[in-house]
Parts: C-alpha cells; structure tokens; sequence
C-alpha cells in the first residue's frame, strides 16, 4: 500500500509565504529609515559625510528584499496551492482505494480503475513539481539571506559613523539603531522561512507518492 | 448505504440511495437519486463529501463510470454537493446541471474537470441519450436558485427540499401513514421555506404534472394520492416562520 497525505505541506507552504510577508513589512520600513537617513544626513552636510554615504546602500538593500522577498512570498503560495490541490487529489485516491477494497464485490468496481490510475499519475507529476519548486524557492532564500548578512555589516559601520556625526550624533544613532532592529528582524523570518521550508522538504520526502 | 429500486418506465430507471448505517453522526440523512436510461445516467444531489466514499461505492453496484455522465444539483448546500470536488477526480468527462446563479458558489467545491451546465431561472431539458428529462424551477425553496427534476416517463418528480423530513436514518423509504409524516415536515417547511408567494406558484406547476411519486431529499418518498394530499397541506401550510417570530 501507500501513503499518500502530505500532512500540513500546503500549511507550512502557506506560513513560508506569511514569514516572507513580514520580512517584506520589515523591508519596507527599512527602506523609510533609509530615506530619513538620507534626509538627516543632508542637514548634518560635513559632521555626517561618512553616515550620507551609507544611507544609498541601505535604500538598496531595502529595495532589493523587498522584491525578492515579495517574489518568494508569491512562489510560496503558489506552492501552497499546489499542495491544496495534492492534498485533495491524495484524498479522492485514498477513497477511490477504499471503495476497491470495500466494495470488491461491485459489479462495475473495476471502472474505478481509470479515475484512480489518473489520480496517480497526477500526484506523481505534482510531486515532481513540489521538489523542483521547493528547491527553486531553497535557492531565493539563500540569495535573499546572503544579501541580509550584508546589512549587519552596513547596520555596525552606520553605528560607528552616527557617532563621529557632532551635533546629529542621536538622530543617526536611533536610525542606525533602527537599521540594525530591521536587519535583525529581516534576517529572523528568513530562518524561520528556511527552518520551514526544511519541514515541508521532510514531509514531502515522507509522505511522496509511491506504490509498494 | 442502501439502495432501493424506486421506479421504471420503458426509458428510464430510477433508484434511491441512502439510510446509510455508517453516516456521521450530526449530518442530515439525505436521499441520493440515480436515474438510467440505456447507456447513461444521471446522479441527483450527489451528497456531502462525508457521503462520497459509500456512494461511489452503491453507485459502482449499478453502473460503470464512465455511463454516469450527468450530475444534477439542486442548489448549492453542502449536503448537495459538497462531495463535488472528489466526483469532479471521479468523472473528469461528466457535465454538472444546476442553477446559473450559484456557478461562482459551487466552484468553491472544487471543479477542475467536470463541466458546470448552467440552468436558465426557467429551467430546461437534460437529454440522457435520447431521453428528454425536465428541470422544473423550485425557486426560493429553500434556496433562491432551486429546481426539481421530473421524468414524464416514470412519472416521478424528484423534489429536493420540498417533502423533506427529519427523522432517523433508519426510517421506512416510503410514507405509510401521510398525516402521521406531517409531523415530521411541519417545522421543515416553515422554518427551511422563506416564501408563501414561492410555494403557491410551485405548487400550481406541479399540480399540473402527471406524477405518481414525489421523493424529496430527506425523509420518505410519497406515492399516488399521499402526493395531492402533500400539496394540499403544503398549500395551508404558512412558511417563513422565523420573520414573524423574530418581529
């Protein structure tokens, strides 16, 4: 016999795509501090030259998560809907497979035998879909994680810069402060994404179609 | 789930499924309706999703698949067709007739494969190879985009709602005893039925039909002169009841 229910995958797909949602938020804030930043330093003119220079990387970078982790966030709940329409396909099998057995003695049981062949094929196609896109969607995080260790490093030399700014030195140093809680956060979600997403790998390998 | 030879004519064959001894408990008993003709059939009101595995399992004891070409739905309940999205994995090849007005509802059942033939508020005809079978518009009881089927071969009106009663799952398949069984439809009506206006003019168009058995949804189908008397306790019958309670 097999097993085909993908216990919870279209759940964790659907709370991958809600971590990425948020880091997006968090993106989004960090991009207003960015441009605060820019402002401030502006008025500060010489005492804040250092911080200035930062503040077109941090605008960037915001820029950049919030459209990769937009993207991802999509591909995740296209992935989840996969998994819904799995889960539903793993179900009708599961009831075609129990009326075979319950009911072997029906004098037209064997016409279950062509629905129930289609309902196989389609979960191995859409298995072979899932791997593909979980890996498509292992491989964004990562980018979207290395591109967020680059913030810290960005958030410690804005700290150092704020504090070299005389008279602006504890408006820069709230937003460096600020960039700093973003990244942090940013950088959050994104493991409990990828922590997630090694679940759903977990369960697909666990609960992948297949005949014994 | 039971199955019981309700009726025949030389173009048509009708059986009735349910009293099904495994059904959870808390869901509504329902009737599920097959009608055959030769090499086609059409399956009415299919059931909940809890109903789909035994009555794929009685429907295969009468037909094969691939002859189940037709679905009829009354109107949208769940324990109508919310069993749609493993019928539509079922029979990818099969059309669904039900009210125009409830497509954008039904869907969310899940219909990838099966094709949603949409009823005009007039109703219409299925052709079941060759076999003309009408769709008589119900509407507003209960729901606001409702039809019945009659077979002028068998002479039988499947009636959804209407006759409907609640009582045990093991109850007798027909009405023995009419005034009896008008305990057990009293508070359905009033209470399930929103329009005084709605019952009148459905009960004009059936009283004009030749039918010579009723069998509604729930509860127990009605033969020969238990039908009139049905329509005449419906016509006294006031429904809509929650309104003035509630004012």
């Amino acid at each position: 016999m097999r097993k085909p229910q993908s216990t919870g995958t279209f759940v964790l797909a659907a709370e991958i795509a809600g971590r990425l949602h948020r880091a997006t938020k968090v993106a989004e804030q960090l991009s207003l501090t960015a441009k605060n930043a820019h402002a401030v330093s502006a008025r500060a003119g010489q005492q804040a030259s250092g911080f200035r220079a930062i503040t077109s990387f941090i605008e960037d970078l915001a820029v950049n998560t919030i459209s990769q982790a937009s993207y991802i966030s999509e591909n995740a709940v296209s992935i989840a809907a996969l998994a819904t329409n799995r889960e539903r396909t793993a179900q009708a099998l599961e009831h075609f497979e129990n009326v075979e057995n319950g009911a072997a003695d029906a004098l037209y049981i064997d016409s279950i035998q062509s629905p129930a062949r289609a309902a196989r094929r389609a979960l191995r196609h859409m298995d072979e879909d899932f791997t593909d896109r979980l890996l498509k969607l292992e491989l964004q995080l990562e980018e979207t994680q290395q591109q967020i260790r680059a913030a810290s490093v960005i958030s410690s030399t804005s700290k150092v810069e704020a504090s070299q700014a005389g008279n602006f030195k504890p408006q820069l140093e709230v937003i460096a402060e600020n960039i700093a809680v973003a990244a942090e956060e940013i950088k959050t979600y994104l493991q409990q994404a990828r922590h997630l997403l090694s679940q759903a790998n977990e369960s697909l390998r666990k609960n992948r179609y297949r005949e014994y | 789930m039971k199955a019981h030879k309700l009726a025949a004519s030389d173009k048509t064959h009708w059986l009735v499924f349910g009293r099904d001894p495994d059904k959870p408990e808390k869901i509504i008993d329902t009737n599920q309706y097959l009608l055959r003709t030769e090499g086609r059939a059409l399956l009415m009101d299919p059931g909940g999703i809890e109903l789909f595995a035994p009555m794929l399992a009685a429907v295969l004891r009468e037909v094969p698949l691939d002859e189940l070409t037709d679905l009829f739905a009354s109107h949208q309940d769940p324990d109508i067709i919310s069993s749609l999205g493993l019928w539509d994995q079922a029979l990818p090849n099969a059309k669904l007739h039900s009210p125009w007005i409830w497509e954008g509802f039904i869907r969310h059942f899940g219909m990838n494969n099966i094709s949603y033939e949409p009823i005009a508020d007039e109703g219409g005809n299925i052709n079941l190879g060759g076999v003309e079978i009408e769709m008589i518009p119900a509407h507003y009881l209960h729901s606001s985009g409702n039809f019945h089927i009659y077979d002028p071969h068998a002479k039988v009106l499947m009636s959804g709602d209407v006759g409907a009663a609640l009582e045990p799952a093991d109850a007798p398949i027909e009405v023995s005893d009419f005034d009896a069984h008008t305990a057990k439809m009293k508070m359905f009506h009033q209470r399930w039925m929103p329009s005084n206006v709605a019952k009148n003019d459905w009960i004009k168009r059936v009283r004009k039909l030749d039918i010579d058995i009723m069998a509604p949804q729930h509860g127990r189908v009605f033969k020969g002169d238990d039908i009139a008397r049905f329509l005449d306790w419906f016509e006294a019958l006031e429904v809509g009841i929650a309104v003035d309670q509630g004012a």
